[in-house]
């Protein structure tokens, strides 16, 4: 199982600072999802615990290991990263995409071998592509072409995954379609996850260990029943609002107040 | 509907690998039919196999002398012209991500037009042709390094080297019809087959010089073709799978510009193959870079023979620029590819 961390990260782009001197542990074998309001930099700090941005000052460890030690394909070997709205060729088939994640399996002098293609046909079979496989993205809907990508990853076989908002552009089936999936992984095949997620309520629902940011800090963290509080929805997303509990699965749902929601004596009567 | 797709998919590509191989050894197989019958085509006709025999260096013919030291030399300048185009051009396309990429773009051309017009205006009388194709690639240099500079800011951003690199080309070309305008007609003369692009008098010497300059880059860039695959997802997902996206990127850059820069020094600036050649290289074998790029070498080479056999042969004495049979195909295909494109 590995760890991943940072030490007092600070992160930002040319002298803007997003990410303020920040010490966090992810859970291992646990899913862990960031949330905040637009611009807290929570994608940045994905993006750079994934070494896809170089800290300004602090440190990441993979494993107890700098991350700037390690090489690009050792790292590539135990975490990996879905950006979002990631980009292929368009005639590019289902197959072909998965296949390139076992680049960092591979060498120039040893060709593909039994293991790579049975981690194809692995991620294929996860996330229900295996009909599909020789369909080109093009001609895939919005949220096959998330699976596509998602087996991908699947097929990189890393302990990490790191997920920059999987479900935007998808409706709500398909959303729950990507969580379901992820979830599985991380039960079946003990895998870490780490996501960005702008839904609230789809945040609750599948993370172990919620992170909450703000002005580039660590506003609290721990389980969504312990820590999503209407205090800590006011001060993260400045947003008033009622906390009820999800009778399926006794998660937090946050029902926001607005100018048009109905005055509780306007409800009854 | 879905049937369809499926089924056609499978039929189609089902699986590209084991199809590529066999498709590129057709396209060197006919590449070298068409030298052949370029070899024995020409004011002269020579019997096919007479140009067989010749070219296992029998040379005893009395058509020896057109073979061996006319033909010949011309045929292969052509091919090896048209292949660093054509490989230049797929190498950037990939690397921007947009088929609509090549050696014009990234300034090679632009540059090595400017260097050659101040040289038949001005430096002519001074320096001797034979130094021509240094300085055509002194100005590719010079441009392709302007352009660098300019998109540099800590990392190399294809779409950025690509927005500036149209900017410079356009100054450059602004540059070139000034510089015409203020010299003589004679240079005019002289200025303008070059920018149409020939290779009209190439000689063993000029084929010798460029062979390098062509051959070298290959090598390392079908090392590199399985990351230049992997590439094509993207920096952050190619970063994620454990390429060192940057240095791959200035290794492959590095590449396009000597191989564009060599062909542009010594045949002229031929537009169009860099666009052409890889994407009829694409649809022949596809999917996978190592493969492709022998074949947008040949498919490069094979567009600059036959513009080149056209031009030499179809209108009796005169000898026309191989540029313009290339820009004539070039042109309607151009604006198919931005028609499909939408």
């Amino acid at each position: 199982m590995l760890s991943l961390e940072s030490r007092a990260l600070t992160l930002g782009y040319d002298k803007n600072i997003v990410i303020k001197e920040l010490d966090l542990a992810i859970p291992t074998g646990k899913i862990t999802v960031l949330i905040g309001s637009n611009g807290c930099g929570k994608s940045t700090l994905l993006r750079a615990l994934a070494r896809l941005l170089k800290p300004v000052s602090g440190q990441i460890f993979l494993a107890g290991e700098t991350i700037s030690q390690i090489s690009g394909s050792e790292i590539a070997k135990r975490l990996s990263i879905l950006p979002q709205g990631p980009d292929a060729p368009e005639e590019m088939t289902v197959y072909q995409l998965v296949r390139q994640g076992r680049y960092p399996h591979q060498s120039w002098f040893q060709g593909w071998s039994a293991t790579d293609e049975e981690m194809v046909e692995r991620a294929l079979e996860a996330t229900e592509l295996t009909d599909l496989r020789n369909r080109p993205l093009q001609k895939l809907s919005g949220g096959q072409k998330q699976r596509a990508w998602i087996a991908l990853t699947l097929a990189q076989d890393t302990d990490i995954i790191l997920l920059d908002e999987p479900t935007t552009y998808l409706d709500l089936s398909h959303q729950i379609d990507i969580l379901e999936l992820l979830h599985e992984q991380n039960k079946d095949a003990n895998k870490t996850i780490v996501m960005v997620l702008h839904d609230l309520y789809l945040a609750c629902r599948y993370a172990d260990h919620l992170v909450t940011l703000k002005d580039g800090r660590i506003y609290d963290q721990g389980k969504p029943g312990d820590i999503v509080t209407e205090d800590m929805i006011r001060a993260v997303f400045e947003l008033e609002c009622r906390i009820i509990f999800d009778p399926l699965n006794g998660t937090p749902i946050c029902i926001p107040h607005g100018r048009s929601t109905s005055r509780p004596e306007e409800f009854h009567a | 509907m879905d049937n369809i797709f499926t089924s056609l998919g499978r039929l189609r590509t089902c699986d590209p690998d084991r199809t590529a191989l066999p498709v590129l050894i057709l396209i060197m197989l006919f590449t070298a039919l068409i030298a052949i019958v370029a070899t024995a085509a020409g004011p002269e006709n020579i019997p096919i196999l007479t140009v067989i025999h010749e070219l296992f260096g029998a040379n005893e013919s009395p058509h020896a002398f057109i073979i061996q030291s006319l033909r010949l030399p011309r045929i292969a300048m052509a091919l090896l012209v048209g292949a660093g185009l054509g490989v230049s051009g797929l190498i950037l396309q990939t690397l921007v991500r947009n088929p609509l990429a090549s050696p014009e773009i990234i300034g090679i051309t632009g540059g090595a037009s400017v260097a050659v017009v101040i040289y038949f205006g001005w430096l002519a009388p001074v320096i001797s042709v034979t130094w021509m194709p240094l300085i055509a690639s002194t100005g590719s240099a010079v441009a392709a390094i302007t352009i660098f500079l300019l998109a540099w800011s800590g990392t190399v951003e294809p779409a950025r080297l690509i927005l500036i690199g149209i900017g410079i080309s356009a100054t450059f070309g602004a540059l070139t019809t000034l510089l015409m305008v203020f010299s003589t007609e004679m240079t005019n003369l002289s200025a303008y087959i070059w920018l149409t692009g020939s290779v009209y008098g190439a000689d063993w010497t000029d084929v010798r010089h460029i062979l390098p300059w062509v051959l070298l880059p290959l090598p390392p860039l079908i090392f590199l073709g399985r990351t230049l695959n992997t590439l094509l997802l993207g920096h952050d997902v190619a970063t994620s799978l454990g390429i060192p996206v940057q240095i791959v990127r200035l290794i492959a850059l590095g590449a396009c510009v000597i191989l564009a820069s060599a062909a542009v020094a010594y045949a002229g600036a031929i537009g169009f193959v860099g666009l052409l050649a890889p994407h009829i290289a694409r649809r022949l074998v596809k999917n996978t870079i190592t493969l492709q790029i022998p074949a947008t070498a040949c498919i490069g080479g094979l567009l600059v023979l036959i513009a080149d056999t056209a031009g030499r042969t179809l209108f009796g004495s005169l000898d026309l620029p191989a540029g313009i049979f290339v820009s004539a195909i070039g042109t309607p295909f151009f604006i198919y590819l931005l028609y499909r494109q939408r």
